[in-house]
Order: structure tokens, then C-alpha cells, then sequence
């Protein structure tokens, strides 16, 4: 019991100190826009005047961030869960790696935003080409991370599961996907926060919607404001993205000693 | 005695010899090892650290195929690991990701026993091996002891005709290894298998063994081979009585003996 209070106690004081380090980038942000005019307010709006434009454009901002919010999860599902899918079965067939390895580790290096112009070209400015994008970056990612999660997997694990009757089938159902779920996590947030900026990056070269889309077009008239707002809005939504991710793994992981303190 | 009834020993090690490529070169582990275990023995190897002992039981177990010679069980040359032969290991090799109740399940689900036998079988473990209120803990909140208990206990659950020890209970305290000890004994007695016991503790050898085999350090080679006359009774006491430290030390001075040999 005292411990868990002890426990608590940490959680809290961590808690606040999160908290007030963001209160500190909102009070620095005002006193340089607005108590003290350091900056003008074209160049870094202030926190009054960012706050204005969200109540003015709230119904269509919305629209824009759920429009992005909603691609950046398809994008990110799709091709992660493509990518593990793509590392496993790399991992199992030494054929299928020697066929794909080279062409993925020739592809790897080039910055998928290097690919937007072609894939307006191809694609055209809808979503299907903005989701292949970001889908693509999160893919990448994934192979590699599963790839490599999969060579750590400790032999002990492996060679248990030989002796008690399991094929190599069975094996990479019931040790090595698991086995390597802890491992994929940080692969996971990576590759979450690059379909992000991807996504973002897409909106901005050739979009009919989206926050980026948004950025682009209050960029034309200057409109600063609005910028800085669509900038604020994708890092909320970012943090909460990641914020879901975080549970979702908790669950997945409630085996290993990640959340052993706060499981006290 | 029974041995020389038997028509063929259960397992048989013919002229084994084994090396190892390293940086160094090759490394003879066994060389021309020969070995023969009757059905139901209790058969522990000592040795010195590093001289072959984990390879004896790996080639068995079907993890690695001898050099030259053979390894036979039940008369017939094994090919690789077989559910029939169960391991446990000196690391924990028991699956985090698993409860203990699926830990124990695992063979038989693997091996496809139909449902209900697979938790007949885990229950008659559960109770067997005292973790009945344990069975839906995670590897991770028992102690090393408990955990060793489910690795013994999953080994168990398919039923198998030889069970393989590399020194099992090397990384226990004292009194979690005697409580370990007497637990396979009374497992042992209860559903009677061969088991190949590694360890360097020439008193768990004879407190466990019906026979204990000492090997020459590296390449190893029988030193000597001694059958234990000694009541096996499930008493930790026992190793303080006179006959059993003569022994101890007989053995202890054949170990002595072979590493000066090897030295000069």
C-alpha cells in the first residue's frame, strides 16, 4: 500500500512537471508576441490572435484535421501492418529475403518526399496517392524494424519450442510474433510520426483538403495565423495519435516489465 | 542389474566426436565419447566448465549432429529435436508472453491434442507441481523457483520419454535448487523417464543420479562412470551422510585427477 502511494505520489509530480513546461512555451510565446512585442505579429502571430482563428474557421477546421487525422491512420495501419506482414514472412523464407532485401534496401534511402512529384503525376492530387505515400514511409519502417526485432529474438525461446513439438510454422505464430512485439513499439512510433509529416508534406504539394492543404492556401494571402494554427493543430493531433498507440500496446505488452512501475 | 536385461539401452551415444569452428580454429568438444542409458535411469554428467557437457546433451536433444559417430534413441538416429525428448535449460526459457497455464499447454497444443485432454493434462500439472494458484500469472511476477517449477511442469506436459537437464537448476540459490531437486525426484517417481542430467555440482549429481558419469575437460571423454549405491531417499540430509561424502570425494578426486592430467 505504501508504495503504491509512493507510486502515485511520482506519477503526479511527473504529471505537473509535463504540464508546466508547456504552460512555459505558451507564456514565452506570449510575452515575446504580445507583452513585449519582440517579434512582429506577422512573423509569429500571437497566442490572442491564433486563438481568434480557430473561433472564426472552427467547423471547417475541423473538417480539415479529421480529414487528415483519418489518412494519416489509414496510411499508418495499412502500411505498418503491411511491412511487419512483408518482415515476417522475409524472416521465415530465406528466398523471399534474398528476392525483396535488395530491392527495399536500394529504395530505403530515398526520401518518399522526393517521390511527391511522381506521385501527382501518377495519381493525381486525391487521397489515393497522398495514403500510398505515407503508407509507404510507415512500410519501410516496418519491414526493418520486424526484420531486425526477429534476429533478436533470444534462440533459448526458439529452441524450447523445437524440443516441445512445435514447427517452424506454429513457431513464428506463437513465439516469434509475440516475442518481438516489444521491439515494434518504437518501430511503431516512428513510423506514426513520419506518416505525419509525410501526410502533411503531401497536403502541402497537391491537396483539395487536409491541414496541410489549409497551410498551403493561408500561405498564399500571408495569413500567418492560420499557419501557425494548422501547425499547432497536426502536433495535437500527433500527440494524441501517439497518446492511442501507447494503449494500444499496453495491452499487448502487459507480459513484459515495460509499465512495471505503474502496474505496481 | 535391470540393465543388462534391457535388450538395447534407450539411449545410445556410439564414438561421438564433435568440434566447434571458432576464431581460433577448430575446437574439439567430444572426441569418440561413447555412452549407453537404460530405460528410466537417472544419468547425471559433471565435468569441468567447458568441456563438453552442454554439446553431449545438445546432440541429443537434436540441436546440433555430430561430427563422427552416432547418437541413437531407442535404436534409431536422431535427426533433430522431437517432442519426445523435452529440454530444460540452465536460462529461463519458459515464454514470458504466456501465462503459466498456457506455458504448460503449450506442447500439447503444439503436438494438436485435442482440447479437452490438453486441460486435463495441464490440471494434473497444475496440482502436481503446486502452482495451481498461480496458473494465470504472468512469467514475470513469479520468483525463479516458481518459474523453474512451470519449466519442469511444461516439459512434463507432452509426455515425454527422456527429459534433457543442462544444468537446470544452475542459477537457483541454495534451498530453491534443493527444493528443485527433490521436486524431480518426486515427479520422477511419480511417471518414471530416462533423464540425462548436466550439471558441475557433483552433489546434486549424486543426490539425483543412478549413475553418474564424469568427463574428461576438453575434448571430453569418459573419466569415469559410477553407478550410485545409495538408497534414493527425498531427503536434503542425506548428502551429509558418511557414504555419500566418500563418494563425493572419490569423484571429486577422479574431476581433480583428469584437470591436472589435462594441465600438464
Amino acid at each position: 500500500m505504501l508504495q503504491e502511494e509512493g507510486v502515485r505520489q511520482r506519477i503526479r509530480r511527473t504529471r505537473a512537471i509535463s504540464l508546466a513546461s508547456i504552460l512555459l512555451v505558451l507564456v514565452t510565446w506570449y510575452l515575446v508576441t504580445t507583452e513585449w512585442e519582440l517579434v512582429s505579429s506577422l512573423k509569429l502571430p500571437s497566442p490572442d490572435r491564433v486563438l481568434d482563428t480557430l473561433v472564426q474557421v472552427r467547423s471547417t477546421i475541423l473538417r480539415q484535421a479529421l480529414v487528415t487525422f483519418y489518412r494519416v491512420g489509414i496510411s499508418f495501419l495499412a502500411g505498418s501492418a503491411l511491412g511487419v506482414l512483408v518482415g515476417l514472412v522475409m524472416s521465415r523464407f530465406r528466398i523471399v529475403f534474398a528476392l525483396l532485401e535488395p530491392v527495399i534496401e536500394a529504395l530505403r534511402p530515398i526520401p518518399p518526399i522526393a517521390l511527391i512529384p511522381f506521385f501527382i503525376l501518377w495519381f493525381g492530387i486525391g487521397m489515393f496517392g497522398q495514403v500510398l505515400l505515407a503508407g509507404l514511409g510507415c512500410f519501410m519502417v516496418m519491414v526493418v524494424s520486424t526484420i531486425e526485432a526477429v534476429r533478436n529474438v533470444p534462440r533459448i525461446y526458439i529452441q524450447a519450442a523445437r524440443s516441445l513439438g512445435a514447427g517452424q510454422d506454429h513457431i513464428y505464430r506463437t513465439v516469434i510474433l509475440p516475442a518481438i512485439v516489444p521491439e515494434l513499439i518504437a518501430g511503431w512510433r516512428v513510423a506514426l510520426a513520419l506518416a505525419f509529416g509525410l501526410m502533411i508534406a503531401a497536403e502541402l504539394m497537391g491537396a483539395q483538403e487536409g491541414i496541410g492543404f489549409m497551410i498551403m492556401v493561408a500561405r498564399r494571402s500571408l495569413n500567418t495565423q492560420t499557419i501557425l494554427l494548422g501547425i499547432i493543430i497536426i502536433g495535437m493531433e500527433a500527440a494524441l495519435a501517439d497518446r492511442l498507440l501507447y494503449l494500444f500496446t499496453r495491452r499487448l505488452t502487459r507480459w513484459t516489465e515495460r509499465d512495471a512501475e505503474t502496474q505496481v | 542389474m535391470a540393465v543388462q536385461n534391457l535388450p538395447s539401452p534407450k539411449i545410445e551415444l556410439l564414438g561421438v566426436s564433435k568440434s566447434f569452428a571458432t576464431p581460433q580454429g577448430s575446437v574439439a568438444a567430444l572426441d569418440e565419447t561413447s555412452l549407453q542409458i537404460a530405460t528410466n535411469e537417472i544419468v547425471c554428467i559433471v565435468g569441468p566448465s567447458g568441456c563438453g557437457k552442454s554439446t553431449l546433451l545438445n546432440l541429443v536433444a537434436g540441436f546440433i549432429a555430430p561430427g563422427a559417430g552416432a547418437v541413437l534413441v531407442d535404436g534409431a538416429t536422431v535427426t533433430g529435436p522431437g517432442a519426445e525428448r523435452a529440454v530444460v535449460f540452465q536460462q529461463d526459457s519458459v515464454f514470458p508472453w504466456l501465462t503459466v497455464e498456457q506455458n504448460l499447454a503449450y506442447g500439447p497444443v503444439a503436438r494438436k491434442v485435442p482440447a479437452a485432454e490438453v486441460s486435463q493434462i495441464v490440471e494434473r500439472l497444475l496440482s502436481l507441481v503446486g502452482l495451481a494458484e498461480y496458473r494465470d500469472l504472468y512469467p514475470l511476477q513469479l520468483s525463479g523457483g516458481m518459474k523453474k517449477r512451470v519449466d519442469l511442469a511444461r516439459a512434463y506436459a507432452n509426455k515425454p520419454a527422456i527429459l534433457l537437464m543442462d544444468e537446470p537448476f544452475g542459477a537457483l540459490d541454495v534451498l530453491t535448487r534443493e527444493e528443485m531437486q527433490i521436486e524431480l525426484l518426486r515427479l520422477w517417481q511419480e511417471e518414471a523417464l530416462t533423464i540425462l542430467f548436466v550439471t558441475h555440482d557433483i552433489e546434486e549429481a549424486l543426490f539425483i543420479g543412478d549413475r553418474v558419469v564424469v568427463l574428461t575437460p576438453r575434448p571430453a571423454r569418459v573419466a569415469a562412470d559410477v553407478k550410485v549405491p545409495l538408497e534414493r531417499e527425498l531427503d536434503p540430509r542425506r548428502k551429509t551422510s558418511a557414504a555419500f561424502q566418500a563418494l563425493r570425494q572419490q569423484l571429486l578426486d577422479v574431476l581433480g585427477q583428469k584437470e591436472a592430467e589435462s594441465a600438464a
